[in-house]
C-alpha cells in the first residue's frame, strides 16, 4: 500500500448531541492532518470534546457534518459493512478501560481482531512473538486480564491494537487508568513503536507527561482547536514536557483552568 | 405520578422481559392444568365406573400441586431475581436520586402485583385452553363419542391458582426485596459477573470428571442391574449417585472445556470461535451447579415422561380387545333374564346370545368331611410331560422345590405357567358345557367342538394367562398331538381316559370379570352334567351388541343405551365398559401425572438455562461492544450468540438423555415400565420426542431472539454494526 502524504484528514468536523432544547455542540468546526508516521496527541479539559473527536475518527459516532478521510477515502461516509473491515483491521484501538474481554486469555485478546476479520494465523505467530517481546508480555500471554495488572492489561491492549498491522492507532487516554510508572512505560513503547516502525498514532489525553512523547499536539478547547505545539527536532521529552507545561500555564492562567 | 411510574415500569418490564412473563405465565397455567382435573371429560366420564378410584386419584392431587407449587417457587424465585438483576442499575439510580429503600421495594412490590395479575389473566386463559385441548383429544382418543364434553372452567381451580400463584409470587418478591433492601448503592450501580477467571488446575478438572464418571457410572449400573434390591432403596442410592456424578462431572467439564480451549490452537481461530468457546465455558464453568441440576431436571422429565407414554400404549393395545368377545353379561334367575333379553326394548341391542353354563366339578366323595377332599382327576402324565417341557433353568427349580406355589407372569415359560394353571385348580377343576363353548365359538366364527363322548378341551382365560396367541399354545399342542398319534392318555377323569382335543381358539366368557377362573375344561353337555358341583353351577347371559348397529353408532353409544335399560331393569349385570374403564382409569392415573410432572421439569430446566444465559448475556454486554470496535459484524455476534445458545442447551440435554435412556433401559428391565404394542410404540415415542424437542427449541428460539435484541440494540453508537 502506498502511504498518503496525509494519512488522516479531518475537514471541518461538527457534532452536535441531544435535539433542539438541550442541543450541545460538542465538536463546532474541527479541521486537522494527520501525516503519516506522526505522533499526534490532542490535548484538553474534561469536557472539551476529545473523547467526541476521536470517536468521530474512530467510526464509533458519526459527525453531524464535516469529513474525515482515512487514506483519502471518506470513512465517516462508509456504511456499515465498509466499517467493519476498517474496524480493528485498518484502525487500532486503544481505550482508557483498556476494553479486554476478560474471559479471553491475552494471546486470545490480542489475536481477536485477525479472528475476526479471518486473517491468516500462520503469519501472524511470528508478529504476535515479536509484539509481546517488545511489549514484555510474553509471560502472561495465558493469563486472563483479572490477573494480570494494570499496566500489562494496557500493554496487552496495544498488542491487541497493533496487531493487524493498522494504518492508524486511536488512544484514548490510554494512561488514565494507570499509575505513573506504568504510564510512562506505557508510552515509551508507543513512542518507540511510532519511531522503529513508522506507526501512525492519534493519542487523546489530558496528562502533559503523556503528551509530552507525541511529536505534535494539537490543543482542543469548547469543540475546536485553538493551538498547536511541534516537538523540535532532537529536543529532549524533557524539554518539551516543560514547553507544554508553560503554554498550558499562559493559556489558562492555571492548569486547573484548561485541565 | 409515583402510581403512573409503577404502571410504566410493569409495562415496560413485561415488554422487555418476555421470557421473564412467559414464565410467570407457565407458572399460572401449570397450576390451573392441575387443579382443574377433576373437570376434564375422560375423568367425569370415568366418575360412573370408577368413582372410589377416581376420588382417591383426586385425593392426591393436593400433593401433586403442593408439589408442583414447591417447584415452581424456585423458579418464580430465579425468574424474578433475573429480573431484578437486570434492573439494579435503574434501582441504583433511583436510590441516588434520592428514593428511600422503603419506597423503592413497594414500587416493587406493586410492580410485581401488576405483572402478577396479567400473568394470572394471561395463564388462566392459557391453561383453560389447554386443558379444554387436553380434555377434547383425551376424550376423542378414547371416547369415540361416548365421552361427553363438559366446559372444564372451573371457578374453584382459578380461585386456587390465584391463591398458589400469588402466595408463591410474593413471597419470593420479598425475599429478593429483602436482599435488595441490604444491597449498597455501589453494588447495584456496577453489578457485573464475577471477573475471576477460575480454570482450576487441570489435575483438579480431570478428578471432578474422574469422580463424576464414578459416580455416573455407579448409577447407571444400578438402574441396569440392580435397581430394585433393597426395596427400592437402590433407587434412592442411584438417584443420589446419578445427581453427584452429574454435578461432578459438568463441573469439571466446563473447567476443562476452557483447558481444552487453550490446547485446540489451530481449529479455533476462525471468526469468533475462541470467543464463542469462551462465554460458553464461562457460563458453564461459573454456574456448573444450576447446569448439573438443569441436567438432572432433563433426566427425571424424560424418564417421567417415557413411563407415561409407555402407560398410554400399554392401553391402547388392551383397547383392540384381542380376547375380550362380549358387550355384556347378565346373571340372575335364568327364565328372567331369558325373557328381559328377548323382549321388544332389548332385541335391537343383542346379538350371539349365549347361556354359559359353568360349574367345578365333584371331587370323590367316598371320603370323610375332615380330610381333604379327592380329585376324580388324574393327570400325572401330562404332568410330567409339562415338566419336561419346561427350559433347563426353571425344571432344575421346580424339581428341587425352589418354586413353590407359582406366579403366572409372561416370564416363565410356556409350560411352567400351564403346569401352576393346571395344578392349582386340579382338586376341583371349572367344567364349561360343550354347547355354551360352541355358541361362543360360534360367534367368532370358529366351527363347534364335536366333542366325541370322551373327549374335552382346556380353556384358559386369556386375561390372565399370557398368551402369544389365542388359537393355539405351541407346547400344549405339541404334547397334545403326540399323544393322539401315539394313543397315549395323558389325563383321565374319574377313571375314564379322555383324549384332550388340541389347538381350540380362546376368548373371554365374559363380558368382565363375573367369572374369574385360571383354566377350565370343556366337556361334553352330557359329562357336563353328571360332573358338575350342583353347589357351585351357575349360568351367565352374554350377548354382544349387533354388528350393524356398531357398524351405525359405534360401539360406545349403543352400549351406554343398552346399560340404561338394563339399569333400569334392576338385573345383576356387567358390561365391557367397566372393562374399559378401568383400564382408561389407570392410564390416566398413570400418565397424568407422570406427564405433567415430566413436562414441568423441562419446563423448568429450560427456563433456568434460558434465564442464566440472558444473565450472563445482560452482564457481558460490554464485551460486544469492544467485538464490534474490533470490527465484528453483527451477523458474526449472533451467529457466535446462537451457538452459545445451543452449547448450553445440549451440554446438559446430552447428558441427561444418555442417563434418561438408560434410566427407561432400566425400568424396562426391571419391568417397571412396558411397551407391549410394538406398532404402537414408534408413533407414540416420536410424538412425545418431539414434543419434547419442540419445547426446547422454542425455548432456544426465544433466548436466541432475546439475544438478537440485546445485540441490535448495540446501535447506541449509530455506527456501530
Ligand atoms: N452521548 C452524549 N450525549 C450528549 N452529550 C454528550 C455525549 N457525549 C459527550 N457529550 C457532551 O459533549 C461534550 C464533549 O464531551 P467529550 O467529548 O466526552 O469530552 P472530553 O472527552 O474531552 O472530556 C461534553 O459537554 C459532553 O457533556
Ligand atoms: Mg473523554
Amino acid at each position: 500500500m502506498v502511504r498518503h502524504e496525509k494519512l488522516l484528514e479531518v475537514q471541518d468536523l461538527q457534532k452536535n448531541y441531544g435535539k433542539k432544547d438541550n442541543l450541545t455542540k460538542a465538536l463546532r468546526g474541527i479541521s486537522f492532518d494527520a501525516l503519516s508516521g506522526e505522533f499526534l496527541g490532542i490535548m484538553g479539559a474534561s469536557g472539551s470534546g476529545k473523547t467526541t473527536l476521536l470517536n468521530c475518527i474512530a467510526t464509533i459516532i458519526k459527525p453531524t457534518s464535516g469529513r474525515v478521510l482515512l487514506n483519502g477515502k471518506n470513512i465517516s461516509a462508509f456504511d456499515s459493512k465498509d466499517l467493519a473491515e476498517y474496524r480493528g483491521s485498518r484502525i487500532g484501538y486503544l481505550f482508557q478501560d483498556f476494553g479486554l474481554l476478560d474471559n479471553l486469555t491475552g494471546q486470545e485478546n490480542i489475536l481477536l481482531p485477525l479472528s475476526i476479520h479471518g486473517m491468516d494465523f500462520a503469519k501472524a505467530n511470528a508478529q504476535l512473538n515479536e509484539l509481546a517481546d517488545f511489549l514484555e508480555i510474553t509471560d502472561i500471554l495465558d493469563k486472563f486480564p483479572s490477573q494480570m495488572s494494570g499496566g500489562q492489561q494496557q500493554r496487552v491492549a496495544a498488542a491487541r491494537s497493533l496487531i493487524s498491522d493498522p494504518d492508524i492507532v486511536l488512544a484514548d487516554e490510554p494512561t488514565g487508568a494507570l499509575d505513573t510508572r506504568s504510564a510512562k512505560k506505557l508510552m515509551n513503547k508507543l513512542e518507540s513503536i511510532n519511531k522503529s516502525s513508522k506507526r501512525t498514532i492519534l493519542m487523546v489525553t489530558h496528562d502533559p507527561n503523556a503528551a509530552s512523547f507525541c511529536s505534535r499536539i494539537l490543543f482542543i478547547q469548547d469543540g475546536i482547536i485553538f493551538h498547536e505545539l511541534r516537538r523540535k527536532q532532537g529536543e529532549a521529552r524533557e524539554k518539551f514536557y516543560e514547553r507544554i507545561l508553560q503554554l498550558l500555564a499562559q493559556l489558562g492562567g492555571g492548569s486547573a483552568n484548561v485541565l | 405520578m409515583f402510581s403512573r411510574l409503577i404502571y410504566r415500569n410493569a409495562k415496560r418490564s413485561r415488554k422487555e422481559n418476555l421470557i421473564y412473563f412467559a414464565t410467570l405465565v407457565t407458572a399460572v397455567a401449570s397450576f390451573y392444568i392441575i387443579l382443574s382435573l377433576g373437570r376434564q371429560d375422560v375423568i367425569l366420564f370415568l366418575r360412573e365406573f370408577e368413582s372410589d378410584a377416581i376420588d382417591k386419584l383426586l385425593n392426591q392431587m393436593p400433593i401433586v400441586y403442593g408439589f408442583a407449587l414447591f417447584l415452581l417457587f424456585f423458579l418464580i424465585l430465579f425468574a424474578n431475581q433475573y429480573q431484578l438483576n437486570r434492573r439494579s442499575k435503574e434501582f441504583g439510580t433511583y436510590l441516588i436520586l434520592g428514593m428511600r429503600k422503603e419506597r423503592l421495594i413497594l414500587q416493587l412490590l406493586a410492580e410485581g402485583l401488576i405483572t402478577s395479575i396479567l400473568a394470572l389473566i394471561g395463564g388462566i386463559l392459557i391453561g383453560g385452553f389447554l386443558a379444554e385441548m387436553i380434555s377434547l383429544t383425551v376424550s376423542k382418543l378414547v371416547g369415540q363419542g361416548i365421552i361427553g364434553h363438559h366446559i372444564s372452567l372451573s371457578i374453584g381451580a382459578i380461585i386456587l391458582t390465584i391463591i398458589g400463584f400469588l402466595s408463591i409470587q410474593c413471597i419470593a418478591l420479598i425475599i429478593l426485596g429483602g436482599r435488595l433492601f441490604t444491597q449498597e448503592v455501589h453494588q447495584m450501580l456496577y453489578e457485573e459477573m464475577d471477573k475471576k477467571q477460575d480454570m482450576g488446575h487441570i489435575k483438579g478438572n480431570l478428578l471432578h470428571i474422574l469422580i463424576g464418571s464414578i459416580f455416573l457410572a455407579a448409577a447407571y449400573w444400578i438402574v441396569l442391574y440392580r435397581f430394585i434390591d433393597f426395596g427400592g432403596l437402590f433407587m434412592a442410592v442411584a438417584f443420589i449417585c446419578g445427581s453427584l456424578g452429574t454435578l461432578f462431572f459438568i463441573r469439571g467439564f466446563g473447567k476443562l472445556l476452557g483447558l481444552l480451549t487453550n490446547l485446540s490452537e489451530k481449529k479455533s481461530t476462525k471468526g469468533l470461535h475462541r470467543f464463542t468457546l469462551r462465554q460458553f465455558q464461562e457460563n458453564i464453568a461459573n454456574r456448573s451447579t444450576s447446569v448439573a441440576v438443569t441436567s438432572i431436571l432433563i433426566t427425571l422429565s424424560i424418564i417421567l415422561i417415557a413411563n407415561g407414554a409407555s402407560t398410554i400404549i400399554g392401553f391402547e393395545s388392551s383397547f383392540t380387545r384381542t380376547s375380550s368377545l362380549y358387550d355384556f353379561t347378565v346373571s340372575g334367575n335364568d327364565e328372567e333374564v331369558e325373557q328381559f333379553l328377548t323382549s321388544g326394548k332389548m332385541t335391537a341391542y343383542v346379538e350371539d346370545l349365549n347361556r354359559l353354563e359353568i360349574g367345578r366339578m365333584k371331587t370323590e366323595d367316598e371320603l370323610g368331611e375332615d380330610v381333604l377332599p379327592v380329585s376324580l382327576v388324574e393327570w400325572s402324565t401330562l404332568r410330567d410331560q409339562l415338566i419336561k417341557a419346561t427350559p433347563k433353568s426353571e425344571q432344575e427349580d421346580f424339581l428341587s422345590g425352589k418354586i413353590q406355589g407359582y406366579t403366572i407372569s409372561d416370564e416363565n415359560s410356556e409350560a411352567l405357567n400351564l403346569l401352576g394353571t393346571l395344578e392349582t385348580g386340579i382338586t376341583s377343576p371349572y367344567l364349561i358345557a360343550e354347547t355354551s363353548y360352541n355358541r361362543l365359538l360360534e360367534a367368532i366364527g370358529e366351527k363347534p367342538l364335536n366333542l366325541a363322548e370322551s373327549e374335552m378341551a382346556f380353556y384358559f382365560n386369556p386375561d390372565l394367562l399370557p398368551m402369544d396367541e389365542l388359537d393355539n399354545m405351541p407346547v400344549l399342542d405339541t404334547i397334545l398331538e403326540k399323544a393322539e398319534n401315539e394313543g397315549e392318555t395323558l389325563l383321565s377323569i374319574a377313571n375314564q381316559a379322555m383324549s384332550i382335543r388340541s389347538s381350540v381358539p380362546i376368548r373371554g366368557l365374559v363380558a368382565d370379570r363375573s367369572i374369574e377362573i385360571f383354566s377350565a375344561f370343556i366337556v361334553p353337555d352330557s359329562m357336563f352334567d353328571q360332573l358338575v358341583n350342583e353347589g357351585t353351577y351357575a349360568t351367565y347371559w352374554n350377548f354382544r351388541i349387533p354388528k350393524k348397529l356398531q357398524d351405525q353408532q359405534g360401539l360406545m353409544s349403543p352400549m351406554m343405551e343398552a346399560r340404561d335399560i338394563l339399569m333400569a331393569s334392576g338385573l345383576e349385570f356387567e358390561s365391557y365398559l367397566q372393562n374399559f374403564g378401568r383400564q382408561l382409569f389407570y392410564v390416566v392415573a398413570g400418565s397424568y401425572t407422570t406427564l405433567y410432572m415430566g413436562f414441568l421439569f423441562l419446563i423448568i430446566a429450560c427456563t433456568i438455562l434460558a434465564l442464566q444465559f440472558l444473565t450472563q448475556m445482560k452482564q457481558t454486554r460490554d464485551r460486544y461492544v469492544t467485538l464490534s470496535l474490533l470490527g465484528a459484524k453483527r451477523q458474526q455476534m449472533k451467529k457466535s450468540m446462537h451457538r452459545q445458545v445451543l452449547c448450553i442447551f445440549l451440554l446438559p440435554m446430552s447428558l441427561a438423555c444418555i442417563s434418561g435412556v438408560i434410566g427407561i433401559r432400566g425400568m424396562i428391565s426391571f419391568a417397571m415400565l412396558y411397551f407391549e404394542n410394538e406398532v404402537l410404540l414408534y408413533p407414540i415415542a416420536f410424538s412425545f420426542a418431539a414434543v419434547v424437542m419442540v419445547i426446547v427449541v422454542i425455548y432456544g428460539v426465544a433466548v436466541s431472539r432475546a439475544a438478537d435484541h440485546e445485540i441490535d440494540k448495540l446501535n447506541w453508537k449509530p455506527h456501530i454494526d
